[in-house]
């Protein structure tokens, strides 16, 4: 179980950081904004995956 | 030089492996953008806002301590391997990491990846996702064993020991991801 502080500092920004960067990225630049998300997730998910046995 | 399995270098290894993971993500990830290619744009957005949705309840969950188990293989790639050579064990490794989706997982958002590709419907930018997923995966390796030279600890037991805040960083941004995606397609 996750203690409040992990949520404090985990869940509140990433959705805050989701909510400015949708905003700002809605229009015709959509797409490439979604992109560089996907790449982004890429790079993350390939470096916590170093954390598996 | 450190030298060892055969001889070979274990520098050359490691580029053979990190070549072998990048190829095995461009070709996958250029196979699903060419798939998402075909997918009308108006059902690319729908899955997508679904996903994005889907994005949020899971790490939304898992940050409030809701864990659930991706669904994977849940294998290491096979030992008998290395007796093939270094160069063939390099490579193969490589490309089951790069690719991913017959190794261990680990977090749901390894699932990004993949359907992002698919539904992002280019096979170019299909490719750069997989792509970078499968280089930075294959870095990782060498870069520990630098780091085990240089620190002269085990560094990926250190690793190891980070994963509940891998956990939280995956969940993290999975949520970013989700509610980003929600905003700019669905909502």
């Amino acid at each position: 179980m996750l203690t409040k502080p992990a949520l404090l500092t985990a869940l509140f920004p990433a959705v805050g950081l989701g909510v400015l960067v949708g905003i700002f990225a809605r229009g015709p630049g959509g797409v490439g904004w979604i992109f560089a998300l996907l790449l982004c997730s890429a790079v993350v998910t390939a470096i916590v995956q170093q954390t598996l046995p | 030089m450190l030298r060892n399995q055969g001889g070979r270098s274990w520098v050359s290894k490691a580029v053979i492996y990190a070549l072998a993971a990048t190829v095995a993500g461009l070709l996958a990830g250029a196979a699903l953008g060419t798939l998402g290619s075909l997918l009308p744009l108006h059902v690319s957005l729908a899955v997508g806002s679904i996903l994005a949705i889907a994005a949020i309840a899971v790490g939304g969950l898992e940050l409030f301590g809701r864990r659930t188990q991706p669904w994977q293989f849940d294998c290491e790639t096979p030992q008998r391997w290395v007796d093939r050579g270094a160069w063939t064990w390099a490579t193969r490794n490589g490309l089951t990491l790069g690719f991913g989706a017959t190794s261990r997982i680990g977090f749901w958002l390894w699932y990004v990846i993949p359907l992002g590709a698919f539904l992002i419907g280019e096979p170019g930018a299909g490719a750069a996702i997989y792509g970078t997923y499968g280089l930075v995966r294959a870095l990782g390796a060498p870069a520990i064993l630098l780091g085990m030279m240089r620190l002269k600890t085990d560094v990926s037991d250190r690793l190891i020991q980070g994963y509940a805040s891998a956990r939280v960083l995956a969940a993290g941004q999975l949520v970013f991801l989700g509610v980003a995606t929600a905003i700019v397609v669905g909502l």
